[in-house]
């Protein structure tokens, strides 16, 4: 890189530096904005780098990617969002060098076609939540009975929207111990008049018969269409099917990720957090004899999910096979982002 | 190189940029043989160096400016954070490492501090080898809001996680007893325990205070918030030399100087430090069962990206980790980059570094290997801890609590008792102190007692026929680790320090003497003869009695020879004594426990004479008790304190023991200046003290002061005659 651009550079670093700290510590305000931030970094690093080459860009922007990815490996966002834009790299070289012969053309419009193309994906991004919430009349009816998990702001979104529109419903809201999510939904939802309960995860299976559908967050979904969310979904989901209730996820489509449960070599699916939620660590004898496990994720495989609603609309899981088809280069996922 | 910090305590970064200070030494030497070629700071824990867990939780805390004050094998630490990516740029903190060869103990580094005036504003105070996942902006922030509000005399406030005694992350060495004013969190008092059952507690605090809470459960995380006022206090007070020091300093004079200090009480976060290896040992535990999350192996890898996956029970492994069919890693275990296990392999419980090389058939149970150890085929480790590039070939079996040191080399088949410490080298004479405890059976064994013996080739009957190993010499032999911490405990840092003491013997011995005592009565314990039963009397002379600071006895002693040469009044003789007491931070039961004592040597003083039961000196004795009645009466007014003088009076008696027979003729003395009130003896007297040697004792003082108490019962008798008994009985 040229030395007039060193100070642009370290700025960059510093940004980078500024948001894996974050990572780390956990503070960053939920999936929007963590993707954000990443599409962020990542229109910077492209609009930084002297490319000839559309190979040499992905290479870097890759290279630039892991980096980030590493603040949080299992924060399969950051890796959604590389990937998306490294697919859109690929697809606005290919338009260009279809329209033009000279690769001095190309190289000297692909950059500010690449950014344009990230800019729009952002603003889709920005919207993710507002186009899902649309969706609440279609799926929230009259006199429902609605049991969700934890928070997810997307969810939230959806019963204050239906709530707007005058559906009355009553929304029973699952506390998500040990970190207690829960009762920060059913505070928000109370504040904007919806009908709430908050229940503890063991009363889950003597609600659901009560239950006429089970609308949850994620935290991704993965390539099979099984979720990785949080830690209750599963057992959440499994009595939903066990009553035959309908679970019906609500999940922006940029938490769509190209990787399995089990995908080798990529970074471990689940994050665990600290026992001290759940054990006190004053207490020698027991800190000694026990092994305290505290997941912070769930996986939820595929059959347990009836519908996943996105903002392109509800998609049925059987479906994701071929969003992820369309969203992601093949090339691009096979090289892992953080080795 | 400030970052454009948006989210983060806004508040407090406008206002100021916060500072920490990490001392990256510990002046100790309780990882024997394991510091001398690397300071504790780098040393790997669960393989990262200790000073990165610290600086990580510095920057978690935002922290901007941190200064590291590197001691011993300063370059070392110089170089790490060279090559840190605290030096890259878009690094949210600056790191600066500070040379410090001449510095001796925290006290000097702050004084330094002082000198450069490198602080403007509160800071953190920390050392090198602290674990921590806490954000300390937070308690900043209540320090300074309590130093801008109502309590701005707060000069520290103090760190504490509840961890009840008995915990293995509490290093017994630093397990404190303290009381803190409920409301406020204010610390009132501060002790060190050691195994004692006793506390202590002063009766000011009892009387001042409505609401205090008093608890031992604490444990010391030995991080800091402090005032930018406390580098000058230490320059103020050039003898604190450890923060012990000044706690306790500042709590003893804080009438006069009114400053306070604060506690905090973590909550849910992890904080510890790694003091020995037991806590090394426990902490290591402590983070491969997450406790310090986010700090755990698959989060932060090491600086060079490396990163482990993390398993079932607690496993993490690193990427390129070659392991064979049908070895076992059970639980907790930490397997770094490059190595390699053989078949047949069962570890549990251990850390194991960066391309090692374990054999088949090995059993690897709670030891830590550093990197490139080689282990070769049938080993059996329990509790161990292995250097780098150490290598043990195959057959051997290594117990509980054994320490190699870098490169040594052991093997092949032969047995390492517990406790053993080996280095690879023969050991410098510069290096023949220190201490360390680590398993819970380090026995004295007989390779260290044979080790004074000088050989300069390895012993190849213990250590194995290819043997680079030497044994380390400790300079006490401990029986077993509660003894050793208590040991140790009395010592000030500083002197069992890792390198010779050449600037110590440079020094006026005097003064450093008065410094010794001054700091810690407890050291003058040490120079006193063994604690043993003395047969002539029956009982152990020492147990029972009151640990007294010899310097301030001396000094009280020179004040009462003064005031009598030079007549000075009974106010302004009390007014010395309480400046002397609290010069000295002697509790007023030591006062007054010194005071007859006093007296006595007084009288033979002004006879010039040495203590003996002579005639002369009872009568000036007398005459003494008589002059000062009304100051002895303003220190002995109620039963308690009658009863310590009584106790002073009797220790005395049997400190000097040609005093015995005088026992009667003293009490009187003290009984008829209306010191000693007749109730009071007898209560005394009757009372049956618990523990068989106080009990002991107390038979023989009874014995001794019969005469007297038979008198005093016959007069008693008298009184309804007449109220003036006179005369000796």
């Amino acid at each position: 890189m040229p030395a007039g651009d060193g100070d642009k550079a370290n700025d960059l670093k510093e940004r980078i530096a500024l948001f894996v700290d974050e990572l780390k510590k956990g503070t960053s305000q939920g999936s929007c904005d963590v993707a954000i931030k990443t599409i962020n970094l990542l229109i910077r690093i492209i609009s930084q780098t002297k490319f000839s080459t559309e190979k040499d860009l992905i290479r870097h922007v890759a290279a630039e990617g892991s980096k980030i990815q590493a603040g949080d490996p299992s924060e399969n966002i950051i890796g959604n969002i590389i990937f998306r834009v490294l697919k859109i790299i690929r697809d606005e070289w290919r338009e260009l060098s279809q329209a033009n012969d000279t690769e001095a053309q190309i190289s000297h419009t692909l950059k500010a076609s690449i950014i344009e193309a990230v800019s729009e994906f952002k603003t889709e991004i920005e919207g993710c939540v507002d186009n899902i919430a649309a969706l609440a009349p279609n799926y929230i009816n009259e006199n429902d009975v609605v049991l969700t998990i934890g928070r997810s702001r997307t969810v939230e979104a959806l019963f204050k929207h239906a709530a707007s529109k005058g559906i009355k419903f009553q929304v029973l809201v699952s506390e998500c111990a040990p970190f207690y999510k829960g009762h920060e939904m059913a505070k928000n939802l109370a504040q904007a008049k919806i009908n709430t309960t908050l229940i503890t995860e063991c009363q889950i299976g003597i609600v659901m018969p009560r239950v006429n559908k089970v609308v949850i967050g994620t935290h991704s979904i993965m390539a099979n269409g099984g979720l990785k969310a949080v830690t209750g979904t599963n057992i959440l989901s499994v009595l939903a099917k066990e009553t035959n209730k309908p679970v019906i996820v609500c999940s922006s489509m940029y938490k769509l990720s190209p990787l399995f449960h089990s995908t080798p070599k990529h970074a471990s699916f689940n994050k665990f957090a600290t026992p001290s939620e759940i054990l006190d660590y004053e207490d020698a004898e027991l800190l000694s004899k026990v092994e305290v496990m505290a997941p912070i994720f769930d996986y939820v495989p595929p059959h347990l999910v009836y519908m996943i609603l996105s903002n392109n609309g509800a998609q049925p899981v059987s479906y994701v096979y071929r969003l992820v088809k369309d969203f992601y280069h093949p090339d691009d996922v096979e090289q892992p982002t953080n080795s | 190189m400030a970052p454009k910090a948006k989210n983060r305590n806004e508040d407090l970064e406008e206002e100021f940029c916060l500072q920490a200070v990490v001392i990256a030494d510990s002046f100790n030497v309780r990882f024997g043989p394991i510091t001398y070629k690397k300071p504790r700071a780098l040393l790997p824990l669960v393989n990262i160096p200790l000073l990165d867990y610290t600086l990580e939780a510095l920057a978690i805390s935002g922290v901007k400016d941190v200064f590291v004050f590197c001691c011993h094998l300063g370059d070392q630490i110089r170089e790490h954070i060279r090559k840190s990516k605290w030096q890259e740029g878009g690094s949210p903190m600056t790191v600066t490492p500070m040379m410090l060869d001449s510095c001796r103990s925290m006290g000097d580094v702050l004084r330094e501090i002082d000198a450069k005036s490198l602080i403007r504003n509160d800071f953190i105070l920390i050392t090198g080898d602290i674990v921590s996942n806490m954000d300390l902006s937070q308690i900043v922030k209540e320090h300074r809001e309590r130093t801008r509000g109502k309590d701005k005399s707060s000069v520290m406030t103090m760190l504490f996680k509840v961890a009840l005694p008995g915990h293995r992350s509490r290093c017994k060495e630093d397990s404190v007893h303290l009381i803190e004013e409920g409301e406020t969190k204010r610390l009132l008092h501060f002790e060190k325990c050691l195994e004692q059952r006793k506390v202590k507690v002063p009766s000011e605090i009892l009387l001042e205070h409505d609401d205090i809470i008093y608890r031992n459960d604490l444990m010391d995380c030995q991080i800091s918030i402090c005032s930018p006022i406390v580098p000058s206090l230490f320059t103020d007070n050039f003898d604190f030399l450890t923060r012990e020091n000044f706690v306790k300093g500042i709590l003893e004079n804080e009438e006069i100087t009114g400053y306070k200090i604060h506690i905090s009480i973590i909550q849910d976060k992890y904080a510890a430090r790694v003091s020995n290896l037991q806590t090394y040992d426990a902490i290591s535990k402590d983070i491969i069962a997450r406790w310090t999350y986010p700090f755990v192996p698959d989060m932060c890898g090491s600086s060079n990206g490396e990163r482990m996956q993390y398993e079932r029970h607690n496993v993490y492994c690193s990427a390129d980790v070659t392991l064979a069919r049908g070895c076992d890693l059970q639980q907790e275990v930490v397997v770094g980059r490059g190595t390699s296990i053989g078949q047949g392999t069962v570890i549990s419980g251990c850390v194991i570094g960066k391309n090692c090389q374990i054999g088949e058939n090995v059993k690897l149970k709670n030891s830590f290997l550093w990197d490139n150890v080689v282990i070769e085929n049938n080993c059996d480790i329990d509790t161990a801890l292995l250097c780098s590039d150490v290598k043990v070939l195959s057959n051997v079996t290594i117990k509980k609590g054994v320490v190699l040191s870098w490169e040594v080399v052991i093997g092949p088949k032969v047995v390492i008792e517990s406790g053993t410490q080996l280095m690879s080298e023969h050991q410098k004479d510069d290096w023949n102190e220190g201490d360390h405890s680590f398993g819970e059976d380090s026995e004295p064994n007989e390779d260290r007692l044979n080790s004074s013996s000088e050989k300069e080739k390895p012993d190849t009957g213990k250590f194995g026929s290819k043997c680079k190993a030497f044994p380390y010499q400790q300079h006490v032999d401990s029986e077993d680790e509660e003894e050793e911490a208590v040991d140790y405990w009395g010592v000030s840092t500083s002197e069992s320090d890792e390198r010779p003491s050449e600037e110590e013997s440079s020094t006026d011995e005097e003064e450093s003497n008065e410094k010794d005592e001054e700091g810690d009565p407890m050291n003058l314990e040490e120079d006193e003869p063994e604690d043993v039963v003395d047969s002539a009397l029956g009982f152990n002379p020492n147990a029972s009695m009151m640990e007294i600071n010899m310097a301030f006895y001396k000094e009280l002693l020179d004040t009462f020879i003064r005031a009598s040469t030079e007549r000075i009044s009974d106010d302004n003789l009390i007014l010395e004594i309480n400046s002397l007491k609290h010069a000295y931070t002697v509790p007023i039961d030591e006062v007054i426990y010194s005071l007859p004592a006093v007296l006595f040597d007084l009288a033979a003083e002004e006879n010039q004479m040495s203590v003996t039961a002579n005639a002369k000196i009872l009568s000036s004795f007398r005459k003494n008790t008589d002059r000062y009645s009304a100051l002895l009466c303003k220190y002995i007014k109620n039963v308690e304190t009658q009863l310590v003088a009584i106790n002073g009076v009797c220790d005395y008696v049997i400190r000097h023991s040609d005093l015995k027979p005088t026992l009667p003729h003293l009490l009187n003395s003290l009984y008829d200046a209306d010191v000693l009130k007749e109730v009071t003896i007898l209560r005394w007297f009757n009372s049956t003290p618990s523990g068989s040697n106080e009990a002991e004792k107390h038979k023989f003082l009874k014995l001794l002061s019969q005469p007297f108490i038979n008198w005093l019962k016959e007069a008693e008798e008298e009184s309804t005659d007449s109220d003036d008994a006179d005369g000796d009985e």
